[in-house]
């Protein structure tokens, strides 16, 4: 029983950092109908901005060698203004453009930071050391986890609810649920769509900056192509959890977590290097009973 | 119609031109410089790996031309950029042919060298890679004119466990596998191999993890309850996930030693580790001016000299034992051309060159044996710990090409 109550505990380490992505990722095809490739470029930029711009292989702490109070909030800026800076100068002119021309100019984007970020830092992999002490150990009774893993869940519990209060209690908020279900009626309502649009964006850059800090305590390991794998689980946990919906987004992203943990800890010594395969087949079963998610939206459906 | 016929001759002469540039005899050619190409990433991301070896080529060339190049002939280095790409490395690797190289130097990943290596071997012309550890170098992959200077990372997991059982006296092993790439699968499974022919040895078993995984919380769990505490980890690990593995281990409070193969050389992935102790690994060579060999710790300085930083792994060495090697092959052969000089290479035997001694049989174009300096980290710093150890049991040719 403790052994289970362990795994649980441990699928739940796992899970959360996927949830968060999943937000980030989620937000934006909510709001835009985005899948938004470069996504984990701005978590990427969010971690190498803590460092130095240089090509040294032996990184020098820039903006993480401030204290942690004043560290996150910078990283959010950075993160945030490049999402606004890409919102205006790609996908503000590409507005009113097919859904797969908006995919393939988010895959140009993400393709450009990737090799921006090469350009400046180089591609070896670098390492630092940013809050060190929520890598501690955490234990309570039989059970161990680790301070990060217990921050990590409750900052996903705290952004979700915050998200969710901004959608449902503000004036932005509301004005971005309505321009989801009709962008065009909500502009002729009065609901300024480029204001919503970028808000969304800086949200989902403040998003992703949260997972590059996470994401640099756990393992503080920088290399230009370290999101993509984290974010290619956000696509698959937002659609597991329903399109647009963010509650959707993080259950999907826990469950990814929860179901990768038990197979690691399931499937014999000899099967366990094609973990993912069962992960994905579970995937593929659940979408087969619920194609549309565990949390369907009526705004997600086409209408005829 | 005069108009057409100046043409015709003009054609005619073009021809005629092309015809005598074709039908120079080749005794011609080696009376000229020695051509080397070398095809590596000057873009993306695979700079980082190649470029400290490539410096060192560029180092040997400056060395062996100083005293008189070889076979008398001076040597011309001609470098193309292979944009960490593999339609790019079969592009460049085709323009160095036709420039007429003897000898190619490739990248050091064998998916980003191979097509630039296929293209010297399809025109008969000899190719190395500058430090990949894939065994499809050689007659069984691109070809019996294609080598690595590089060992098999196999030959990395054979010293570990002969080391790890002879000199430490540890017993029982457990290993941490990275299913993500070739190298870190083939590293986990020869180390098994070899630690379950070595009397009195135990595995107490082999768990996996992607790169992806942010946790490796149920890993841990399962470590720490395994009925016996392993004497050592193997950690068959990219340096990208390393340092992520070896903290969480730590932070469970799991103390165990850790060892893990050469490609952790250098000290850049350390700095998010200042308390790591009891970290094992062999590298070729110690970057830090500790390496018991003079002519080393005389490398690490005239490379420090000429590019204003020393090497950040010893895989540089490879760059300057790679033009040893060629050297030694073509002078033993009397000549450059391709065949002669591979069966020169087919003939070394523990050749001592400045990386350690290489072997090369016309059936293995890397080396199943490896001699590491034994590396130790104690509070997040890493020096040597002077003792060389190389695997007494050469990776046996069925281990060699699984995972």
């Amino acid at each position: 029983m403790t052994t289970f109550l362990q795994i649980c505990v441990d699928a739940a380490s796992l899970g959360s950092l996927y949830a968060l992505a999943a937000l980030g990722v989620g937000l934006l095809w909510g709001v835009m109908k985005l899948v938004n490739f470069a996504h984990g470029e701005f978590i990427t930029i969010g971690a190498y901005a803590l460092i130095v711009p240089s090509g040294a292989v032996i990184p020098q702490l820039f903006i993480g060698a401030l204290p942690i109070w004043l560290m996150v909030p910078t990283m959010c800026l950075i993160v945030a203004v490049v999402a606004l800076i890409t919102e205006r100068i790609i996908f503000r002119p590409l507005r009113h453009a097919d859904p797969s021309t908006l995919l393939v100019a988010s895959f140009s984007l993400s393709f450009f930071l990737q090799y921006l970020i090469l350009l400046i830092y180089g591609g070896r992999p670098k390492s630092i050391q940013i809050g060190a002490s929520l890598n501690g150990e955490f234990a309570f009774g039989p059970l161990r986890t680790s301070w990060i893993d217990i921050v990590t869940i409750s900052t996903t519990i705290v952004l979700l609810i915050a998200v969710a209060l901004f959608m449902t209690r503000t004036r932005m908020g509301v004005q971005m649920r309505a321009a989801t279900q009709d962008f065009r009626m909500a502009r002729m309502l009065g609901v300024r769509g480029n204001t919503v649009i970028a808000t969304a964006f800086a949200v989902s850059g403040v998003l992703a900056a949260v997972v590059s800090f996470f994401l640099m305590v756990r393992t503080g390991a920088l290399a230009p192509r370290m999101a993509a794998p984290l974010v290619t689980i956000g696509f698959i946990a937002t659609v597991i959890g329903g399109m647009g919906s963010m509650v959707g987004a993080i259950l999907g992203g826990f469950l990814v977590g929860v179901v990768s943990a038990f197979m690691q800890f399931i499937l014999p010594e000899a099967m366990r290097p094609n973990r993912d395969a069962f992960v994905f087949a579970i995937v593929i079963l659940m979408l087969l009973v619920r194609p549309n998610g565990l949390i369907s939206l009526r705004s997600q459906k086409e209408r005829v | 119609m005069l108009n057409g016929l100046r043409r015709l001759t003009s054609l005619a002469m073009a021809w005629a031109a092309m015809a005598v540039v074709a039908v120079v005899p080749p005794a011609m050619a080696e009376g000229g410089n020695v051509k080397i190409g070398m095809a590596i990433a000057q873009s993306g991301w695979m700079t980082a790996f190649d470029e400290d070896p490539s410096m060192a080529v560029r180092m040997a060339v400056k060395d062996i031309n100083a005293k008189g190049g070889i076979l008398g002939r001076q040597v011309e280095l001609l470098v193309a950029d292979t944009k960490t790409d593999p339609t790019q490395a079969a592009k460049v690797g085709t323009e160095l042919v036709d420039q007429g190289i003897d000898f190619m130097i490739v990248s050091c990943d064998f998916d980003m060298g191979a097509p630039a290596a296929l293209a010297a071997q399809n025109a008969g012309i000899l190719a190395m890679s500058i430090c990949s550890g894939s065994p499809k170098w050689g007659p069984q992959g691109v070809g019996p004119l294609v080598y690595t200077i590089s060992v098999a990372v196999q030959a990395e997991s054979y010293l570990l466990a002969e080391w790890a059982k002879n000199k430490k006296g540890w017993n029982s092993a457990y290993a941490l596998k990275e299913t993500d790439y070739t190298y870190t699968r083939a590293e986990c499974s020869g180390f098994q191999h070899h630690w379950k022919e070595l009397p009195g040895t135990k595995f107490l078993g082999e768990d996996t993890y992607k790169v992806a995984d942010t946790s490796i919380a149920v890993q841990i769990t399962r470590i720490k309850a395994l009925p016996e505490k392993p004497d050592v980890i193997l950690l068959c690990s990219t340096v990208t996930a390393m340092p992520s593995i070896i903290r969480q281990l730590r932070a469970a409070g799991i103390t165990t030693p850790l060892m893990t193969s050469m490609g952790a050389d250098g000290d850049y992935w350390l700095p998010s580790l200042p308390d790591l102790s009891d970290f094992y690994l062999p590298v070729h060579a110690s970057i830090f001016g500790d390496d018991p060999n003079p002519d080393v710790r005389a490398f690490m300085e005239s490379f420090e000299k000429a590019n204003g930083r020393r090497p950040t792994s010893s895989f540089a060495l490879m760059g300057y034992s790679l033009m040893q090697g060629y050297q030694r092959a073509v002078e033993r052969a009397g000549t450059t051309d391709s065949e002669a000089v591979a069966a020169e290479l087919n003939k070394f035997k523990d050749e001592p060159l400045l990386i350690g001694p290489r072997s090369f049989t016309p059936d293995i174009h890397i080396q199943t044996r490896v001699r590491g300096l034994m590396m130790e980290v104690q509070n997040g710093k890493m020096k040597s710990t002077g003792e060389y150890y190389m695997n007494e049991t050469p990776v046996p040719f069925e281990v060699l090409f699984s995972e």
